[in-house]
């Protein structure tokens, strides 16, 4: 088979797999949005419990926090269950890169903590540094999340340029591909055959493009703790706050890791078939960028929506 | 070759879509929450004329509200009825997120004239009439409406003990129900149809709204 051949039958399968879920979409719909309802009707009580939680630790004393705490790290786990912009980008990032497991925890758990210190940063800067009022704050908000939205988009241009030229740049290398000997990875967890160069190529530059996702996810801060920093710092419960907010984003960080997880394991298993169908494995490391450029694609377009989508929505009238 | 470009292109198409869809999903969960009451306000003659609301907001906004409003130089009270003012200068152009049908029509809505505003165990209540300037004969129509935020910033639902009452002349034969909102239904007839733009009220926030209905016999 043929490289040619071997990447048209990679595309077809992924045109044919697209077209399957686009055709199934309505009955996972169905499924979906069902789950989101259970989802958006937990936080409302788990809201509702949370204001509870902290007004009975303004009125008993620093011994009711554990109730706080608690509350705030299944608020964590359960938004993270709902749909958000960080795992639509850890997911496509994993899903189109190919990662070990350890990493999409760490981009997990460093993107989740991030938000949670971005929420203190700002909390404590615009109320105690310059005395904002809570509205104030919350329109802040606004400005940061437009940051937060272009870096998205800067982080999948930056991951379609810099595959760009490692394709270019492999081109030239190697005008006339030769078989690549199949051989084992280093690592265990590792263990499948795969074109030798490019995870060599792709190193550093991970580094750069890590970076820009645990930052450009970690710099929106999460509403739900925004809010309860806000109420806590109001009624001048300070450390309650910011444990209530480590204790979110852990549970936040526990909830995007799995699927992390999940990303990286159908990324394994899709890889696999696809050696397997093939039989040859030259062509991976071709595909590998190409699948790489249009993660990079997909998480631009993704940036550049919500982005445009923030700009030009109308203000909400109770903003 | 050729073949390959446009597979290409077709599979970004594809996942283009996709991906504008669930980035509206994602961006879509409620900030803010807003325990309701409504009455149907009725006259002698079975004829719907306002609906009355009451809404209960959360915790969190209410707080940032007080905070506001007690830079009032006279008084908190005074500040909270000032800042009410406000949301319901701004809500008028969206009808305070009432949207009422008869026969599966839109139906106009008019101006909340007045409204009261007070604080609750650290919420703020407010309630209000908005009026229905054509008024609705419920015996004759199929009458029905929902309070709802369109863009989902709010989440807007009754007490789960709330019922809806009729306000001055129950017309006879009628009773009123809340239905629960059934997202998975509506999302599908909202993607199967043709044409999403041209009706107001296929927002994401309708898709969790409540809808609350009236029978008679």
């Amino acid at each position: 088979m043929s490289l040619r051949n071997a990447l048209l039958t990679a595309l077809i399968s992924i045109a044919l797999g697209t077209g399957l879920s686009v055709w199934l979409s309505n009955d996972i719909n169905l499924i979906w949005s069902g789950y989101l309802l259970e989802v958006q009707s937990l936080q409302r009580g788990l809201h509702q419990s949370l204001s509870t939680a902290l007004r009975a630790i303004d009125a008993n004393g620093f011994d009711a926090s554990l109730t706080l705490v608690g509350l705030s790290f299944f608020y964590g786990v359960f938004h993270a269950a709902g749909p958000g912009h960080g795992k639509v980008v850890i997911s496509t990032y994993l899903l189109s890169h190919e990662s070990q497991l350890r990493r999409g925890i760490l981009l997990s758990f460093a993107s989740s903590l991030t938000q949670g210190l971005t929420a203190i940063l700002l909390v404590t800067v615009a109320v105690g540094l310059f005395g904002y009022s809570m509205k104030q704050t919350r329109g802040l908000m606004f400005g940061v999340e437009l940051a937060s939205f272009a870096l998205i988009a800067l982080v999948g241009l930056f991951i379609v340029f810099s595959r760009v030229l490692s394709l270019i740049r492999s081109l030239r290398l190697h005008p006339q591909r030769p078989l690549a000997e199949p051989h084992q990875h280093g690592e265990a967890v590792c263990d499948h055959t795969h074109g030798p160069t490019q995870s060599d190529l792709e190193r550093p530059l991970s580094i750069t493009q890590f970076g820009g996702i645990i930052l450009s996810i970690g710099i929106r801060p999460c509403s739900g703790a925004i809010i309860v920093l806000l109420l806590a710092y109001s009624l001048g419960l300070y450390t309650a706050g910011l444990l209530s907010v480590m204790a979110m984003s852990l549970g936040t960080a526990l909830t995007v890791s799995s699927l992390a997880a999940l990303s990286v394991y159908a990324r394994k298993i899709a890889a696999r078939l696809a050696s397997s169908v093939q039989g040859e494995n030259l062509s991976l490391s071709w595909l590998a960028d190409v699948a790489r450029i249009i993660g990079g694609i997909m998480i631009f377009m993704f940036g550049a929506f919500l982005l445009s989508a923030a700009l030009f929505t109308p203000a909400h009238p109770l903003r | 070759m050729l073949a390959k470009t446009s597979y290409l292109k077709r599979w970004l198409a594809a996942a283009g879509c996709l991906l504008m869809g669930s980035s509206v999903t994602a961006h879509a969960h409620p900030h803010m929450w807003i325990d309701l009451r409504s009455q149907i306000v009725t006259q002698i003659d079975s004829h719907v004329t306002a609906i009355h609301q009451e809404w209960l907001f959360d915790d969190f906004f209410s707080t940032a509200l007080i905070e506001e409003a007690a830079y009032n130089s006279d008084g908190v009270d005074v500040g909270i009825t000032a800042e009410i003012q406000k949301i319901m200068d701004n809500l008028q152009a969206y009808d305070y997120f009432t949207l009422v049908t008869v026969d599966d029509q839109n139906v106009r809505l008019g101006e909340v004239k007045s409204f009261k505003a007070e604080l609750r165990e650290n919420r703020i209540w407010v309630s209000f009439t908005v009026p229905i300037p054509d008024h609705i004969d419920v015996q004759a129509q199929n009458f029905s409406y929902a309070i709802f935020d369109p863009t989902y910033y709010i989440e807007m639902y009754h007490f789960e003990d709330a019922k809806v009452a009729f306000s001055g002349h129950a017309p006879s034969g009628c009773s009123t129900k809340i239905i629960q909102p059934n997202p998975s239904n509506d999302a599908i007839a909202l993607s199967r149809s043709s044409s999403l733009d041209d009706k107001p009220d296929t927002s994401i926030g309708r898709l969790f709204a409540e809808t609350v209905t009236v029978n008679c016999q």
